[in-house]
């Protein structure tokens, strides 16, 4: 019982992957298929840009915050 | 014309007779009031109202223009969702302060000169401290105790800057302000101060999480919106501005990583997203000036919205840090919902309101070739997305099942989050709801094909970094340092600095003090009081002795007879008399 909900679990999870991974290779294909209009930025004739930039932005906010967190972190009666 | 209603007046003085109010009448009169005020901005022609004289000088309480009745609009439904979801409150005095708050805010929005801005700015701080005081625990009264001092400061910045400026210009009218000179300045620092731009914002994330479950949800509201209202009408264009808005929109979502609590987390957001309010009050052009309107608009809503959801958790469930959560989705689904609501606004996803508004900023910027500007706020938007669209969600109401005991809240809290929730979805298919009511003309289709595909790569890009990072995204139980370390430890550590130089002065001093000053002065003092046990003592205990054998026999002398009681009198007189020119 408890086994067959982590299979139906695990195999939810895994359509969930699938759908999302979809929708993210749909995401830049797309991107090819639209002309640009007006481009402000010299990124903006670069296809998929904002795919990588908000990639890497994500990265770049997670690995800055934990590094600074070395610093700014500390226990939770620090003030008491 | 004469026939205007403040719609801020409707709030505080309406509030001030609620304890007439019981049961279902006083829930009735609760809601009553906000839509009262709603129905007055409504009815408000362009214009100025409410013109008195003071002093000589004109005090205008309604300015009514676009860009005063779009925030009048927006405060009144803000008071009006949080009201809906806070009626199960039972103390009056939070409603009231919750009224007066919002009603101030209303106050400031409407005011034409700097004497009524000031009073309504005050008295927005000093209400809103008590929906932080009502939470009723230690931190939470040494919180407000900070943000009240805090905001007293920012006040007496302002009122310097205001009478500073008075003394050149000899007039309070409330208008645009040229940058430089030191009036400017300090005007300028008592808005950033409230719209919590760092390092002066540090005051959100330490108060707003110690408030009461619907204080929070008010206070996400005005504060901060009311000063980004007060930075367009004084320095729309003003350079700096830009610059201060990206680095809030970027700070607040490096510390929400940091963050283990959720109300904290989303303050820390609110910082961010006021920053692109910010940023495009710097910007400055028409379009950027209606993408800070449109954006105030927008988050006020789904901010109240996710501090409505944050809110219910720790209502439901007494926690609020993402350590001790998870696994609500299965007792809390339509918290869990209505929260998401809020969050795929907050990260602009389309079809929900932030995509319609944070476009406008964003897209402002790009016009204004501010590439660097475009690339922080673009950044911080995945950064947004992030945190309130997947990790406190995830970690709050999936993840790993902790068995926590909850249930859904009381109806009128999902009824509050409803209402919000439905504003989220409604102006985000919507959009030109929003638009018509912006200060300036606008000609912006946020739902073109290329708008859309570049944000879903956005946010489906951040998914999958959280995907991959989800495991370094949980809570760690600590708490994070800002610039309100300062007041809370700073200054206690200089003052150990100073006790323990002062001390080693002290110790030197006292040393000196003992053997030069000390043992002379000793040895006086024992001779004295030697003298003071023979002689003194002897004079005063043989007088105190006399009295009391007198009035031993005066005791017996109560007779009740008048005239008896004027001879003792006199008597008394007399020997009090004698004794004192005895011992001169």
């Amino acid at each position: 019982m408890n086994e067959d909900k982590t299979l139906k679990n695990n195999s939810q999870t895994a359509t969930i992957k699938i759908i999302f991974l979809g929708a993210v290779l749909v995401s830049v294909l797309l991107d090819l298929l639209i002309p640009e209009h007006e481009p402000h930025f010299l990124w903006d004739r670069i296809p998929g840009f904002s795919a990588l930039f908000g990639f890497s932005s994500t990265i770049v906010i997670i690995l800055a915050a934990k590094a600074l967190g070395r610093y700014l972190q500390r226990g939770e009666d620090y003030y008491e | 014309m004469n026939s205007w209603i403040h719609p801020g007046a409707i709030l505080i003085l309406g509030a001030l007779l609620l304890p007439l109010f019981k049961g279902r009448a006083r829930q009735g009169y609760l809601l009553l009031l906000p839509a009262l005020a709603f129905m007055a901005v409504l009815g408000s022609a362009e214009g100025q109202h409410g013109i008195f004289n003071f002093l000589g000088q004109k005090i205008v309480f309604g300015r009514v223009d676009k860009l005063s009745i779009i925030f009048g609009y927006i405060f009144s439904i803000a008071a009006f969702a949080g009201m809906l979801f806070g009626i199960n409150v039972k103390e009056d005095g939070h409603q009231i302060a919750a009224l007066v708050y919002a009603g101030s805010a209303m106050g400031a929005v409407f005011a034409g000169d700097y004497l009524s801005l000031f009073i309504f700015w005050e008295f927005m701080a000093f209400a809103s401290m008590f929906l932080i005081l009502y939470r009723g625990t230690k931190k939470a009264y040494d919180a407000a105790t900070r943000y009240i001092l805090i905001h007293i400061f920012g006040g007496v910045c302002l009122m310097a800057g205001i009478f500073l400026q008075y003394s050149t210009t000899h007039s309070f009218a409330f208008n645009h302000v040229e940058v430089g000179g030191a009036a400017a300045v300090l005007i300028l620092i008592g808005f950033i101060l409230n719209a919590a731009v760092p390092p002066l914002g540090a005051w959100l994330a330490d108060a707003y999480p110690e408030a009461t479950v619907s204080g929070a949800v008010f206070m996400s509201a005005f504060t901060t919106k009311s000063a980004v209202y007060a930075l367009i009408r004084g320095f729309a264009g003003a350079d700096v501005l830009v610059w201060l808005g990206v680095i809030m929109a970027v700070y607040g979502v490096v510390y929400a990583v940091l963050e283990n609590d959720i109300r904290r987390l989303l303050a820390y957001h609110i910082i961010s997203q006021v920053g692109y309010m910010v940023a495009a009050v710097g910007i400055g052009t028409e379009m950027a000036i209606n993408g800070a309107t449109a954006h105030a608009f927008a988050h006020i809503i789904y901010k109240g919205l996710l501090f409505m959801g944050a809110g219910s958790v720790l209502y439901v469930t007494g926690k609020s840090k993402l350590t001790e959560l998870g696994g609500l989705y299965r007792t809390m689904p339509l918290t869990f919902v209505l929260y998401m609501v809020g969050g795929f606004a907050i990260s602009s996803v389309p079809l929900f309101s932030g995509f319609v508004s944070k476009s406008i900023v964003v897209s402002a910027a790009a016009e204004s070739h501010l590439s660097y500007a475009w690339l922080f706020l673009t950044l911080a938007s995945a950064g947004t997305f992030l945190h309130t669209g997947l990790k406190l969600p995830y970690f709050t109401f999936m993840g790993e099942n902790k068995g926590i005991a909850a249930k859904e809240p009381p109806l009128n809290m999902l009824l509050g989050m409803a209402f919000a929730a439905f504003l989220c979805i409604f102006i985000g298919i919507y959009p030109d709801f929003l638009y018509r009511m912006l200060p300036y003309a606008i000609d912006y289709r946020p739902y073109s094909a290329e708008h859309i595909v570049w944000t879903s790569q956005i946010l489906f890009f951040t998914g999958l970094a959280f995907y991959i990072y989800i495991k370094k995204l949980g809570g760690e139980e600590t708490i994070s340092i800002d610039t309100d370390w300062f007041y809370r430890k700073g200054s206690l550590l200089f003052m150990d600095f100073a006790r323990k130089v002062v001390l080693k002065v002290d110790e030197r001093i006292s040393n000196a003090y003992k053997g030069e000053i000390l043992e002379p002065s000793k040895r006086v003092a024992a001779n004295c009081w030697r003298f003071d046990i023979s002689f003194i003592d002897g004079i005063v205990n043989g007088t105190a002795n006399l009295f009391a054998e007198l009035s031993t026999v005066f005791r017996r002398l109560q007779t009740g007879q008048v005239q008896h009681y004027a001879i003792i009198i006199v008597t008394g007189v007399i020997v009090l008399i004698n004794l004192l020119l005895f011992f001169r």
